[in-house]
């Protein structure tokens, strides 16, 4: 409190004036503590500058930020997935259900051999003369169909149409699986390929509930999985680590009948413009309203 | 008074030590948090890092799943060395079938053979298909585009595929069918020994056959005329 009278001066006035008259040699201890010499100064500068210099050489062997002139993505160098429009086309008019793309499927992925875990199968869509409908997929069609349905109750019926209907995952533009996922495990890439961090991946299985399409299993404990990693969900990448080096998906690449046709739709050299014009493939079950990527050609869209 | 010149006051009446002391504790408390937000800084941004393996940035894990080692390859650089069968398939009917769909995975064999081009015999051997591939398509199959040249496997003949037919050129090689009667006469093979057929034809079983067998290639209705002898 300043006693009234005391100092006719107002307070306001004599404030800056009294601080900046500090006299000096009353500061002068805590100066000397607080002040830098000459040495100090430049001991901290040269460790300074040896910091830089040795975050830089190890930044050449174990590089954390991209440098200029640098690959355009760290995912594989020279791969740019902006870039991309990976469009799949499935013909099932003139797939002949001959399982090779599941065999090279399970051999390029490591996707254990129980038909439990697959990441592509075939379904055999039979309509019988009444009406019916029977879908048989024995062992996803990895050896093959036998000669009539296995569908129970199809054996002895009359057949109006039948078709080979090649499935695996749609890389849908609004993905599901990904809103569901309770830890961010499964996210989408740039180009748009859904993929599944196993290492976030708690096993819970909300990705397979909510795929409408069914493309998702859980990696069983004990085998050679896609990922090295059991009990966390995996699914068919379009083979991410063969677009993004220029090659054809596996199943695409064995294909005897090219049912099954792959390209980046953005590249004007790629044949998949000119099919994707010429034959107007359509989504499977648009209605579901997850704009997938892979596009079906035939008479699974009649049926669908 | 004003509050700077109550603190200065303050100041002043700390012994001269203690004051030392106090700039050296904040000093010290400043450098330690320097340091640690330098630390907390470094590991974010290594844990955030798309270069670096085991961080959670996105683009390290996409990494991860592009790093898988492939094991198909493109058909189309078989033809870099097979070049007669490349040549031969052009006209025949599984020419837009790429070398692996019957041979399996190549990248290996590729590889091995990329890297050693002067020797022709430095890769991994490549398994001949056995009937099973060819089966695996051309079975009657239910479901199947009648556009497909199809078979029942048990009433097809009992040999091998390969012996009759080319998958490359698509050319069934036609057995030559028997000109004269067949009853009445002895063994085929008292003949048609074994010294005969061995120099015209490599195909032919080895051992000790029965007429049965020849006459599944070799009846009549089963030469040129047979519509069941197809490519």
């Amino acid at each position: 409190m300043i006693p009234a009278g005391s100092d006719p001066m107002p307070a306001a006035v004599t404030a800056p004036a009294d601080a900046v008259l500090v006299p000096l040699d009353e500061l002068a201890p805590a100066i000397g503590a607080a002040s830098v010499s000459r040495r100090a100064f430049l001991g901290f500068g040269m460790a300074l500058a040896g910091g830089v210099v040795g975050a830089g050489a190890l930044a050449q062997f174990f590089p954390v930020f991209a440098s200029a002139g640098d690959e355009v993505s760290p995912i594989v160098p020279n791969y740019n997935p902006t870039t991309k429009d990976w469009t799949f086309v499935v013909d099932t008019a003139s797939c002949i259900g001959c399982g090779l793309c599941v065999v090279a499927c399970k051999e390029e992925n490591h996707v254990p051999e129980p038909a439990e875990f697959t990441r592509t199968w075939i379904e055999r869509h039979v309509t019988t003369t009444d009406g019916e409908l029977y879908i048989d997929s024995p062992e996803d069609g990895i050896n093959g169909f036998p000669k009539d349905s296995t569908a129970p109750g199809a054996a002895g019926k009359d057949v109006k149409s039948s078709y080979f209907q090649p499935r695996l995952c749609m890389q849908c533009v609004e993905p599901p699986c990904v809103g569901v996922c309770p830890v961010s495990a499964t996210y989408k890439t740039e180009d748009g390929i859904v993929l599944v961090d196993a290492r976030r991946c708690i096993g819970c299985g909300y990705c397979i509930t909510s795929c409408p399409y069914g493309a998702r299993y859980i990696t069983p404990a004990g085998e050679d999985t896609p990922s090295d990693t059991p009990g966390v969900a995996d699914k068919c990448t379009w083979c991410y680590h063969r677009i993004s080096k220029g090659q054809k998906p596996a199943c695409v690449e064995i294909c005897p009948v090219k049912a099954r046709q792959f390209g980046d739709a953005n590249d004007p050299a790629d044949p998949i413009s000119a099919i994707v014009k010429a034959t107007k493939p359509a989504p499977f079950h648009p209605e579901w309203g997850t704009k997938p990527r892979a596009l079906y050609l035939g008479p699974a869209l009649e049926e669908a | 008074m004003n509050a700077i010149g109550r603190i200065r006051r303050l100041w002043n009446s700390v012994r001269p030590r203690t004051r030392r002391g106090a700039v050296f504790a904040v000093g010290l408390v400043g450098i330690g948090a320097l340091v640690l937000s330098g630390v907390l800084f470094a590991g974010a941004a290594i844990a955030w890092s798309p270069y670096v393996d085991f961080s959670v940035n996105r683009d390290a894990n996409a990494k991860q799943w592009a790093a898988i080692s492939m094991s198909f390859d493109d058909s189309s650089v078989c033809a870099k060395c097979h070049t007669p069968e490349a040549a031969k398939l052009l006209a025949a009917p599984h020419q837009n079938i790429g070398c692996q769909s019957c041979h399996g995975a190549l990248l290996e064999h590729s590889t091995e053979a990329a890297a050693n081009p002067n020797d022709a015999t430095a890769t991994v051997k490549v398994a001949v298909p056995t009937d099973a591939v060819c089966i695996r398509c051309h079975a009657q199959t239910l479901g199947r585009p009648s556009t497909l040249k199809q078979i029942v496997p048990v009433q097809h003949y009992v040999s091998q595929c390969l012996q009759c037919h080319n998958p490359h050129s698509g050319i069934a090689n036609r057995p030559p069918v028997v000109q004269h009667p067949l009853d009445n006469l002895p063994n085929c093979l008292t003949c048609h020994g074994p010294e005969g057929f061995k120099a015209r034809n490599q195909r032919h079983p080895s051992g000790e056959l029965t007429d049965k067998q020849c006459l599944e290639c070799h009846a009549a209705g089963r030469g040129p005329e047979d519509t069941r002898v197809t490519p």
